[in-house]
């Protein structure tokens, strides 16, 4: 059954085609929520709430773009949203770190987060990536994630976040500048 | 510090991500977006446990404050009484107070 087959059956509310589109796509959806939140039960979270809307809003789906395509940009606009709310909450927590020591904020900046996917030889450096990556703005982030842990080609990038191939190769040009930076810093501030 | 081994760890830092897999979706993923469907439940929002406890001791500080000031009047207020009664005996003289 293709994928456009499977919306139609979505449409009809078929509990058979929910959990096959789940099935399908259920990794490119958690894989894609955990690369931005870097943090397994807000992205399981995150990919409840995202099949949760797909099932609902099957009929809303014109089939001008893949399915594939269309869950990464549900996806990301959920998993966005949360980041920005966590962002909210952190700076009421400002005037909590007003009475906290210096030794609780330099913590902050320890590597904290490991994908499962990174190969075994590239776990330590991979979780100092994702620190630098945590840094990136939104949509350097984006690019850089679906590109990296994705594997998605510039093309499709462009296609999901709906720009011209030109932008997201600036984007990402920009997010490599970005996170070498990030990563010198962390090198001089931790190698000596 | 060698910079050309500062460049080369950025480098390889940087590509660190190369060959790896993707995430498996969680067990029950299917099941837990179709109860939230039926049950139409928001996501539960876990706020940090030191957030918790700074809004329950700002709580505190406003209750207690309020309770000191509630007493310091209702204080203030036996005070106001009694100066009037006081003020009612040497001017009337005891017997001649006028009856409240």
């Amino acid at each position: 059954m293709s994928d456009l087959e499977l919306i139609d059956q979505l449409r009809n509310n078929d509990p058979a085609a929910c959990k096959t589109l789940v099935e399908r796509h259920g990794g490119l959806v958690f894989n894609t929520a955990l690369g931005l939140l870097q943090h397994r039960s807000d992205a399981e979270d995150i990919a409840q709430e995202v099949f949760a809307y797909a099932f609902q809003s099957a009929g809303k789906f014109r089939g001008e773009a893949k399915v594939s395509t269309w869950l990464y940009r549900i996806t990301l606009s959920k998993s966005l949203d949360f980041l920005k709310a966590k962002k909210r909450v952190k700076r009421f927590g400002f005037f909590q770190s007003i009475f906290e020591s210096e030794g609780a904020k330099l913590a902050v900046d320890k590597p904290h987060f490991q994908h499962p996917g990174v190969l075994m030889e590239n776990k330590e450096r991979a979780q100092i990536l994702f620190l630098a990556i945590e840094k990136l703005p939104d949509n350097q982030k984006t690019a850089f994630v679906l590109h990296k842990l994705e594997d998605l080609p510039y093309s499709e990038i462009a296609e999901v976040m709906e720009l011209s191939l030109a932008s997201v190769e600036s984007l990402l040009f920009r997010a490599k500048q970005n996170l070498r930076q990030h990563l010198g810093n962390w090198y001089e501030q931790n190698k000596f | 510090m060698n910079q050309l081994d500062k460049e080369k760890w950025v480098e390889d830092t940087l590509e660190s991500l190369k060959d790896s897999q993707r995430a498996q979706a969680p067990d029950g993923l299917f099941e837990n977006a179709m109860r939230r469907v039926a049950y139409g439940r928001a996501r539960m929002v876990r706020m940090p446990p030191a957030q918790v406890w700074s809004a329950a001791a700002c709580a505190l500080v406003l209750i207690v404050a309020n309770l000191f000031m509630s007493l310091d009047f209702s204080h203030a207020g036996k005070k106001a009484l009694n100066s009037k009664e006081m003020f009612t005996k040497e001017y009337f003289g005891a017997s001649d107070a006028p009856q409240f």
